[in-house]
């Protein structure tokens, strides 16, 4: 048997070499020449009303004038829908998840569970998980079934090919648009989205970059930030346009630096790697609804849901952990805090943010509470929903300056990728050294620019 | 703890002398090679080959020189004359294999990579050291065993290799006259990159318009270049084939709503780029149509091919000809 495969082997290697080296081209002919034949008695095509309809779409929604427009509408109102309708729904589970937490170390308690049990599972492992869970959860199922109609509509390669100058400049591919719409749900998902992008070169730019997006984790950060220190710094009637205003500039320096980042690493690191563009159109199409809220729930959100899952429970764990541990009268947490001090004033920051960021790699979604955490001195994380506590303590018992947010919003859109990323990136690519490049480089440009801030800053 | 210290100090120092050795070794097999390569390349040329041309290359000192001399001499690769230095059956072989390693590999990048042309050449020299037997064979079946390399060299299979064509020099090319260019050498890499950038390519068809002080006028692909006479004698042609290249048209010369069938797609486009187009249906004699081109900067623009809409951009568009 092995005989005769090594002679199949050698005679197709010789039958090979005659080919000639454009052997594939005219195999690909052929195939189109036995497609067509078949199409041709097969296929009728009735008219052409489909195609006219479609040149006319296009021309409105690639047009000079209206083309940007349309675009900045469609993705203002997918966040508006994202944003205000994740609001109570999010309040309601955190209600629930919450309660149940009560209800669970209750019940520990009858049962003579002793008070560190109770603590490190129900205050830790289960409060960690329920607090990402309800952050998370319903931006996420409202983000992506809207965004995946847009998809089905046939509306989003449009918007590749309208923004396809921008990321030529910087030797990325006009579908990276689209990956990074879609890390505004979850950079784990914008980075699987590269998948749609076929050429290796544009694809790993896009994988590398797709950070530079704030998620849907990151988000409430930066409103709270924007929130309760730049909008109060403005009379009440314009507070919130200036906070809008604030979180919308933090999204276009990310931008900014999308492009900035892809341009360099096009032309340093990537020069060699193979690159090519084809942008299909495809005709437009009534969204398949039920096929979507399928596709969405289970493709996207629930598997993003459950890798965060698992990366959020052992965080939360630890979170107690460092919380009740005490050595001297003084926590864990306030320890490494008082350590990272020192690096974290060089930054405009301080040790309790580093720290926070240090134990939110599995979830940005635990930064806020685990700093408030730290503040108030607290046995488990934290949320204060009034402003004026929540000003009270950050600046007048934890001394944040203006700097210190500008910074902390800075840092929050440029920080190493939330572990789930980051194993996202190693599965997409297989590469040790993109997935090092894909953690390091947005956490080194994080330090270099926060640093940079500051120095200026304090300056004046 | 100063004996942990001296410890950990002495695992250093001689982990630093194994990967020296190691490093030694492998440096001594790349000099081996290039000796070699130059001793092949000088026969091939019709050249003696000498002692004192090994060191020059190779810019290694005299001692090292002689090692390397004597090395080759003992694994029966090179005989020593009052001429200087011949290659044995056995070497000529090796050196062949070398040359075959280091020709499919520029291929390979031309057709594969984005690597700047003239950089592949100082690429392909470090890789051919280390890609032998059948992941070159592999190499060479993906790409269609390709005869010729991206410079107009032939590349040589099982031992043998195709004599090379007649060919002259440009700067000796008849003004007026027509002709294909079958070489363009890799070495200096400034003048390399210098007429790559000006998109000369093997097989390019050229006519020469004019000759003046330091300078050559010529016609390429329906534009008119200069090139120095430095950077032409790197140049060289032979007759053309039959079919002239006069400036054929190209999809990005058709206006919006213009229909056109391909013709071809050039041989610039190659590997990913080409099977991607291909596999879109981008294929000879195909009618395509020029349906919208974008508002932002012009490009990209999606042409009408087999039912589908397909943008592409402005480069690649410039790349298939149109009948």
């Amino acid at each position: 048997m092995a005989v005769v495969n090594r002679e199949i082997s050698k005679k197709a290697a010789e039958i090979r070499k005659e080919l000639g080296h454009n052997f594939r081209d005219v195999m690909v002919e052929d195939i189109y020449k036995d497609a067509e034949a078949i199409a041709q008695k097969a296929v009728t095509i009735k008219s052409a009303r489909q195609y006219d309809f479609d040149q006319k779409v296009d021309k409105i929604l690639t047009s000079p004038i209206f083309g940007i427009p349309i675009m900045g509408a469609l993705l203002a109102l997918v966040f508006w829908l994202t944003i205000v309708g994740a609001n109570v729904p999010s309040a309601l589970l955190a209600d629930g998840l919450f309660w149940l937490e009560d209800q669970m170390a209750q019940g520990m308690q009858l049962l003579g569970s002793p008070w560190w049990l109770t603590g490190f599972l129900i205050h830790g492992v289960y409060k960690g998980l329920a607090w990402v869970v309800s952050v998370m959860l319903p931006p996420m199922a409202i983000f992506f079934p809207v965004f995946t109609i847009l998809e089905d509509f046939g509306y989003l390669p449009r918007v590749a090919f309208n923004m396809d100058w921008l990321f030529r400049k910087a030797g990325a591919h006009g579908k990276q648009s689209l990956t990074m719409a879609m890390g505004f749900g979850c950079n784990a998902a914008g980075i699987i989205a590269t998948r749609v992008i076929e050429s290796p070169r544009e694809r790993i730019i896009a994988i590398l970059t797709n950070n530079f997006v704030p998620c849907n984790g990151r988000f409430p950060t930066l409103i709270m930030l924007s929130i309760v220190f730049v909008a109060a710094a403005f009379p009440p009637a314009v507070a919130s346009l200036v906070a809008a205003g604030t979180v919308v500039t933090i999204v276009l320096i990310g931008v900014l630096t999308t492009l900035i980042v892809s341009s360099v690493l096009s032309r340093t690191v990537l020069k060699g790697e193979a690159s090519s563009f084809t942008l299909e159109l495809p005709p437009y199409r009534k969204p398949a609804i039920g096929r979507i809220l399928y596709t969405s729930l289970i493709d996207r959100t629930l598997f993003v849901l459950w890798r965060a899952i698992i990366m959020a429970a052992p965080a939360g764990g630890l979170i107690w952990l460092l919380a009740n541990i005490s050595i001297q009268d003084q926590s864990l947490a306030m320890w490494i805090a008082g350590w990272l001090n020192p690096a974290g004033h060089l930054m405009g920051l301080d040790g309790a943010i580093l720290l926070a960021y240090i134990v939110a790699i599995p979830a940005n979604e635990i930064v806020v509470p685990t700093i408030i955490m730290i503040y108030s001195h607290a046995g488990t994380m934290l949320d204060i929903t009034q402003l004026d506590q929540l000003r009270a303590l950050l600046v007048d018992q934890a001394g944040w300056t203006m700097l210190t947010a500008v910074n902390l919003m800075l840092f929050a859109l440029l920080h190493n990728p939330c572990s789930t990323a980051i194993l996202t990136i190693w599965k997409e690519t297989k590469s040790v050294r993109w997935t090092v490049i894909g953690a390091l480089m947005p956490l080194g440009i994080g330090i270099v620019v926060t640093f940079l801030v500051a120095q200026i800053w304090r300056l004046f | 703890m100063l004996i942990a210290l001296g410890i950990v100090l002495l695992i250093l120092v001689v982990l630093y002398f194994l990967r020296e050795r190691k490093n030694n070794a492998r440096m001594q097999q790349v000099y081996l090679e290039d000796a070699l390569k130059y001793i092949f390349n000088r026969e091939e040329a019709g050249h003696r080959a000498t002692m004192e041309g090994i060191k020059g290359t190779l810019s290694i000192s005299n001692r090292q020189n002689q090692e390397i001399i004597q090395q080759l001499q003992q694994n029966k690769l090179i005989t020593l004359s009052e001429e200087g230095l011949h290659l044995t059956a056995e070497g000529r072989e090796l050196s062949m294999e070398i040359v075959r390693a280091h020709r499919i590999w520029e291929t390979f990048l031309e057709r594969e990579t984005d690597l700047p042309l003239h950089q592949i050449h100082q690429f392909a020299d470090q890789q051919e050291h280390t890609t032998r037997g059948a992941k070159v064979e592999a190499m060479a079946a993906h790409l269609g065993f390709p005869t010729v390399d991206p410079h107009g060299d032939p590349i040589p299979e099982m031992g043998k290799m195709a004599p090379e064509p007649h060919r002259q020099n440009l700067n000796d090319w008849e003004v007026g006259r027509e002709g294909r260019i079958a070489h363009i050498e890799d070495e200096p890499i400034s003048v390399a990159r210098e007429i790559f950038k000006k998109g000369f390519r093997v097989d390019d068809a050229v006519r020469v318009l004019e000759r003046s002080q330091g300078e050559v006028r010529l016609e390429h692909l329906g534009k008119e270049h200069r090139l120095s006479t430095v950077s032409a004698q790197n140049i060289h042609l032979t007759e053309t084939s039959l079919e002239s290249q006069e400036a054929l048209k190209t999809l990005d010369d058709l206006k919006q709503g213009e229909e056109a069938r391909i013709r071809a797609l050039s041989k610039r486009i190659q590997g990913l780029s080409r099977r991607r187009l291909l596999d879109l249906g981008f294929t000879p004699g195909v009618p395509v149509q020029k349906v919208l081109i974008s508002a932002f900067g012009g490009d990209p623009t999606v042409y009408r091919v087999r039912g589908a809409k397909i943008a592409l951009r402005k480069h690649q568009a410039q790349q298939i000809y149109i009948q």
